[in-house]
């Protein structure tokens, strides 16, 4: 299988000293990849480095076979991201902000259109009004159509249902899916609910204390072995502990 | 191969993004409004100089061109706040609201987001001047009711004082690397700019050398013998500083971790 995203042995430190310590796993094309942690457990440092956010001096990442650090450009072509917050030019309206991302793919490359984009997240009516006045979810929503907008092959979501109420979180977490389904797009969601990532992801890697402690595996087998998604995330917390319960 | 081709679609995205960075600036009611404000001023001076000379009929005003009044004031004076304000816009205001992450996560390196920012901050200096040139024209003939100068001569002027201007736009948009808010950016511009200026009136010798004492370049060339090699060391100068803080702003641009 076609090998999306390749990350070998990252490693991010701040000055704090807190961070993430030798990250490896790989995401394969039609995965929707589930990145499981506590609040503070390094996923978005881990997601800031694989889109250049952040500087990293140890360890590799490779997208779509590009070298991130060698070749940023072609590596980040077809990848849409939402990293921490879903930020957006704020004085603009959604138009404004889709056009402003959409430049940045040519004509001769494949992209969606701005009406086609905004049908598919539900904006079409909010259009030319300003983003300031959008509700989170409508933010949301919209820069998930800013990270779609390049018909990208890889899409990365820091928390996407972070801060959204009940209608908002389904919403979301059905266009994912349907996205998926759909497009064939690969998704690499991060998220601290497990019922969450359960509910949208094939696969799941768990993060903890800036280590990754199971570097993804399919949701079904693990199912399979546990009683559910839950209990396989306290054992695997529980052995990188030294089987010790807190 | 599949590089290679990457390679040539993306090149073009340096272009793309110094459209945005000035469709960006222009949807900002702020800029646009400044924009406005600069008319006014040099209307309002062409006024009130042409009041005064009704009055004062012994002020010989007639030798000096208006629009290159207007110029010196405004490159002395507004252009610099202007300045400081276009670009704490487009990078501390960014780092602030976060809206950087927005380019920095597309298909393009920091080298070409920062020379687009900056490129972008040079079009607004250039479309500001040619405001103060056309209004203060314009405003000249109407309030004078004749256009005493040659307009090659003072759109070669404009044209050459939009040099140290970039430079001051470079010089800004290094501080503003220190700044998560485009506030805290403006006014340690402005203080630093004052106290260069401030500095190099008792300082002797430091304004020939310091990049602030040549905004008007112009008014320099036309005051006394005009000669080709101290005006080409000049010009080296002002590119030097401008080269300096390019590379120093850059070097922190690509450092930023948003």
């Amino acid at each position: 299988m076609e090998k999306v995203l390749k990350v070998e042995g990252l490693t991010k430190l701040y000055n704090n000293g807190r961070g993430v310590v030798d990250i490896s796993f790989e995401v394969y094309k039609g995965d929707v990849f589930g990145f499981l942690g506590p609040n503070g457990a390094g996923k978005t440092t881990v997601m800031k480095s694989i889109t250049g956010l952040n500087t990293f001096k140890k360890g590799r990442v490779e997208i779509l076979g590009f070298d991130l650090k060698t070749q940023f450009e072609s590596a980040l072509g077809k990848v849409g991201a939402i990293i921490e917050t879903a930020d957006l030019y704020e004085h603009m309206s959604a138009y404004y902000n889709l056009k402003i991302a959409s430049r940045f793919y040519y004509k001769n490359m494949e992209k969606y259109s701005i009406d086609e984009i905004l049908d598919i997240v539900q904006l079409t009516e909010f259009k030319k009004e300003k983003v300031s006045k959008f509700s989170l979810g409508m933010k949301q929503r919209l820069a998930l159509a800013i990270a779609l907008i390049s018909k990208p092959e890889l899409v990365i979501l820091d928390e996407p249902t972070n801060g959204l109420d009940i209608e908002g979180t389904i919403a979301m977490r059905n266009l994912i899916i349907e996205l998926a389904t759909t497009k064939g797009i690969t998704f690499f969601i991060s998220s601290h609910l497990v019922h969450e990532i359960e509910l949208m992801c094939n696969k799941v890697a768990i993060i903890n204390n800036g280590k990754l402690i199971n570097k993804g595996e399919h949701i079904k087998s693990i199912k399979e072995k546990y009683a559910s998604l839950e209990d396989f995330y306290m054992n695997e917390v529980k052995n990188a502990r030294g089987g010790i319960d807190e | 191969m599949k590089s290679k081709m990457h390679g040539v679609e993306l090149m073009s995205n340096l272009k793309a993004n110094i459209i945005n960075e000035v469709q960006k600036l222009f949807l900002k009611k702020k800029i646009t409004v400044l924009l406005i404000i600069t008319a006014i001023i040099c209307f309002l001076s062409a006024f009130f100089i042409s009041s005064i000379q009704a009055k004062l009929v012994f002020i010989a005003m007639d030798s000096i061109s208006f629009p290159l009044m207007t110029l010196t004031i405004f490159t002395n004076i507004f252009l610099p706040l202007f300045i400081f304000m276009t670009v704490a816009e487009l990078f501390s205001g960014e780092f602030g609201d976060k809206s950087l992450k927005l380019v920095l996560i597309r298909p393009i390196s920091r080298l070409k987001i920062f020379i687009s920012k900056n490129i972008a901050i040079a079009i607004y200096i250039i479309i500001n001047l040619i405001v103060v040139f056309i209004v203060s024209m314009l405003s000249s003939m109407l309030l004078s009711g004749k256009a005493s100068f040659s307009i090659p001569h003072i759109m070669f002027a404009y044209f050459i004082d939009l040099v140290p201007a970039v430079v001051l736009a470079l010089f800004a948009s290094l501080i503003a690397q220190f700044f998560k808010s485009s506030s805290g950016a403006i006014i340690t511009c402005i203080l630093l700019f004052i106290g260069i200026k401030i500095l190099s009136l008792f300082v002797s010798g430091l304004n020939n050398i310091v990049f602030t004492s040549y905004l008007n370049w112009y008014s320099i060339w036309s005051v006394g013998q005009f000669s080709f090699l101290r005006t080409i060391n000049t010009l080296f100068m002002i590119l030097s500083y401008g080269a300096i803080f390019f590379t120093i702003g850059y070097y922190f641009f690509d450092k930023k971790e948003v």
